[in-house]
């Protein structure tokens, strides 16, 4: 036997267990669930609850899946909700500030409107 | 240490090839064309493409590409919770480019609105300048009118002035020409007792002034005539505006010299004394009114005539209304 082949092989043993521990086990998602309830709580901050009620509540039931998952240990199970958890929690807040901004355009446009007719009255 | 080689051989190549097996339907997956993300892509690739929608929401727009890779790299067991995410995250971004475009258009009408209420106040000062400057133009004519006025007393003192030198003109006359230039000079105070009430008026001054009765002239001298609606029925009290009159009639009174007589009277209705009590209780509020606003008293005298000196007739009510009056009689 010549020395490289003995080289190659311990290489390709190294490499291969390696892969597999990766494969094998997810850390703990503890700062991805920390996001999603943080963008739960943004969401609600941003009257989520009133202009984007289905989002949010399903936002809220995801991250609590979340949460359990990550008690019982499921760390792949749990990193799978807590993204879906911030993902819908960001759709509330979008939601909710996409009303908000467009109930304050069509105010604004309506007395914009009135006070012009008011300066051409009194012109 | 030789010896253990050929066992680790097939073990290192079995685990390789059991990694490749692993890898190769994701590798496959990857290179079919899913129609779900496909149908993403399109939906982001058409937000990018939205020229009114530019530069919005960058951070929501990144972030639903990472997910629509993360989609497609998905291995098959994850494709299901990472489609969510990409789905979501897709329309979370449109949502917030919309809002964020709707929020820059709430400010530019706020500007609008600042832009309308300032040309609304511009509007309103002007139009006050020009209410002013109507009112000042007002003003100047009345005081232009008073000038005018004096100018001409001063020029008939002066001829009264040479008719006394000359001293061939009667007494009378000299006398007539002083009466005709103190009563010149009288218009003139009131023409600028005018000019400056207009004067008042443009300084906003909404104070009340009380209007100066009626000034006749007969036999007696000059005759200030005091309505009888200057007190209430049947009473001697004067009302706040003819007590305001009379200010304004003392102010004159005090540019006088001379007697002042003061004569109430009434109409024929009732019986004669009381009438007679009733005007002369009347004389006398006026007189002490007189003397509040500054008169001599000594200057003053008060008689109440009753209803012997009617003015008009008493037949009816209108002229038992105008028999009912006080009269201020200044003696030359």
């Amino acid at each position: 036997m010549t020395p490289v082949p003995g080289k190659i092989h311990r290489g390709l043993t190294l490499f291969a267990l390696l892969a597999l521990a990766a494969c094998a086990s997810t850390p703990p998602p503890t700062a991805e669930v920390a996001r999603a309830e943080a963008a739960v709580v943004g969401a609600s901050r941003a009257d989520a609850d009133q202009h984007a009620e289905a989002d949010l509540a399903a936002a809220r039931q995801r991250l609590e899946i979340a949460q359990r998952l990550l008690a019982d240990g499921d760390n792949d199970g749990a990193l799978a909700m807590a993204r879906q958890a911030e993902a819908a929690a960001d759709l509330a807040s979008a939601r909710s500030r996409h009303a908000i901004a467009r109930a304050a355009l069509e105010r604004r446009a309506r007395e914009n409107a009135q006070l012009r007719r008011e300066l051409e009255e009194n012109r | 240490m030789s010896a253990s080689r050929p066992a680790v051989r097939p073990l290192a190549v079995a685990l390789a090839a059991l990694l490749l097996a692993a890898a190769a339907p994701a590798l496959a997956a990857e290179d079919a064309v899913d129609p779900d993300a496909a149908r993403l892509r399109l939906a982001l690739d058409a937000l990018d493409d939205d020229a009114s929608l530019a530069d919005l929401a960058g951070v929501e727009r990144l972030k639903a590409r990472q997910a629509l890779e993360a989609f497609e790299a998905a291995r098959p067991r994850e494709r299901d919770a990472a489609f969510y995410v990409a789905r979501v995250r897709a329309e979370a971004a449109r949502l917030a480019a919309e809002a964020a475009l709707a929020e820059r258009q709430v400010l530019e009408l706020e500007r609008e609105r600042d832009r309308l209420l300032l040309a609304a106040s511009r509007r309103e000062v002007e139009r006050a300048r020009r209410e002013a400057e109507r009112l000042r133009l007002q003003s100047l004519v009345a005081a232009e009118e008073a000038e005018r006025v004096r100018e001409f007393a001063e020029a008939e003192t002066f001829a009264r002035t040479e008719a006394e030198a000359a001293a061939t003109r009667s007494a009378a006359e000299a006398e007539q020409a002083r009466r005709v230039a103190a009563a010149r000079e009288r218009e003139a105070a009131l023409a600028r007792e005018e000019a400056e009430l207009a004067a008042q008026v443009v300084a906003d001054a909404i104070g009340e002034s009380a209007p100066m009765p009626p000034i006749a002239r007969d036999a007696r001298g000059e005759v200030i005539t005091l309505a009888g609606d200057a007190f209430s029925s049947g009473s001697a009290t004067l009302t706040a505006g003819a007590r305001a009159s009379l200010r304004r009639v003392a102010e004159h009174l005090r540019g006088t010299q001379g007697r002042v007589l003061v004569e109430g009277h009434t109409d024929s209705q009732g019986q004669a004394a009381a009438n007679q009590a009733l005007s002369q209780r009347r004389a006398d509020a006026v007189r002490a009114a007189l003397v509040d606003a500054g008169v001599d008293a000594s200057r003053l005298a008060a008689s109440g005539k009753g209803a012997t000196t009617p003015v008009a007739d008493n037949g009816s009510a209108e002229g038992r209304a105008r028999n009912r009056r006080v009269e201020i009689i200044i003696g030359g």
